[in-house]
């Protein structure tokens, strides 16, 4: 190893322990956020259950608030999803079958060095 | 009811970047450069160049690398470890002129092939970067309304009506806009060498491990 090789290393691993305080930071403020958004939502059932002693549940008031726009952009953003997912399936079978190919056509190559990646292009 | 529906709406956002939004983002930048691993093949071929080369297989390892890799290229640890190279000028020096030496070829056609290959891929990277980083991208997306407005106000100016102007031509003149700022914000954080010459090394390791 040379001089330049060792130092680079030596910055890498530092680089290394830069990106893991910074995904610790990032870690925290997703959990921040999802601690933030659970509490919003139970300090708002709290809210409607305290305003309306006589309901039966804070859910049902949620429920019932609930307009005629928010349920149908509900029911595209589930659809979307759903048809996301379906399509993703879709896609990696066909990829299955393109990775065949490349590997019959570059079978003889001299050089066919390969990029680690599943048979579907994910990261093993 | 407010306060809900703001807890839940941010809560499905969240899911929906983790669990959708970035494996596409990382998917459409994989597919790009399994095209360009398939084009740096087909030009070989149809110009006669040996696959045996050492260009082929080197140029074939870069792509490799950033294949393999893709996923775990952070535009702030790149940006960190290039700050820290550049401190020292013999490294940045000595790295560069490893790499350089690598894709020289003496067949100018060749070179001027790598050369434009090279920054292909290198674009793919950078703009992956940008993409998959949540500020990032939204500075893109922000940035880009501005950007169309001065191309707008430059076309005006230039007589031209922006009527004249197809629905459809200015859908492509918006995505390439969006395009060339997510790049524009790539190339003002990271450097292009920096990128290449890392990534080149990781793609050897994984190639020798």
């Amino acid at each position: 190893m040379t001089k330049h090789e060792l130092e680079l290393k030596k910055l890498v691993i530092g680089a290394e322990k830069f990106t893991q305080v910074l995904g610790l930071i990032k870690h925290v403020f997703t959990l921040a956020t999802i601690a933030g958004c659970i509490y919003l939502i139970f300090n708002g059932l709290t809210e409607i259950a305290k305003a309306n002693p006589a309901s039966l549940s804070a859910l049902s008031q949620v429920l019932e608030k609930l307009n005629l726009s928010s349920v149908l952009s509900y029911i595209i953003a589930i659809g979307s999803s759903v048809g996301w997912v379906y399509e993703r399936k879709g896609k990696k079978r066909l990829l299955k079958g393109v990775d065949k190919n490349r590997q019959d056509v570059e079978a003889n190559d001299p050089f066919n060095g390969s990029s680690g990646l599943t048979e579907t292009g994910d990261t093993p | 009811m407010e306060s809900i529906l703001i807890g839940v709406n941010v809560l499905l956002i969240m899911a929906m970047w983790k669990f959708m939004l970035r494996k596409t983002i990382l998917d459409h930048y994989r597919d790009q450069l399994f095209d360009l691993r398939d084009m740096l093949r087909a030009t070989y071929v149809e110009n006669g160049w040996d696959l045996a080369s050492p260009m082929y297989q080197k140029l074939r390892t870069l792509v490799n690398g950033y294949l393999r890799f893709t996923e775990k290229f952070s535009v702030w640890q790149h940006t960190y470890l290039q700050w820290e190279v550049s401190q020292s000028k013999s490294l940045q020096a000595s790295m560069k002129a490893e790499f350089e030496k690598d894709f020289q070829s003496a067949n100018p056609t060749e070179q001027e092939f790598v050369r434009q290959f090279r920054t292909q891929a290198l674009r793919v990277m950078i703009n992956y970067m940008v993409v998959s980083s949540g500020p990032l991208l939204l500075i893109s997306i922000v940035l880009t309304p501005f950007a169309a407005f001065a191309v707008v106000l430059g076309l005006a100016g230039r007589g031209m009506g922006i009527l004249a102007v197809k629905v459809t031509e200015a859908k492509a003149a918006y995505t390439s806009l969006l395009r060339f700022v997510i790049a524009a914000v790539g190339y003002r954080v990271v450097s292009e060498d920096f990128v290449e010459e890392y990534s080149y090394r990781q793609g050897i390791k994984a190639v020798r491990s």
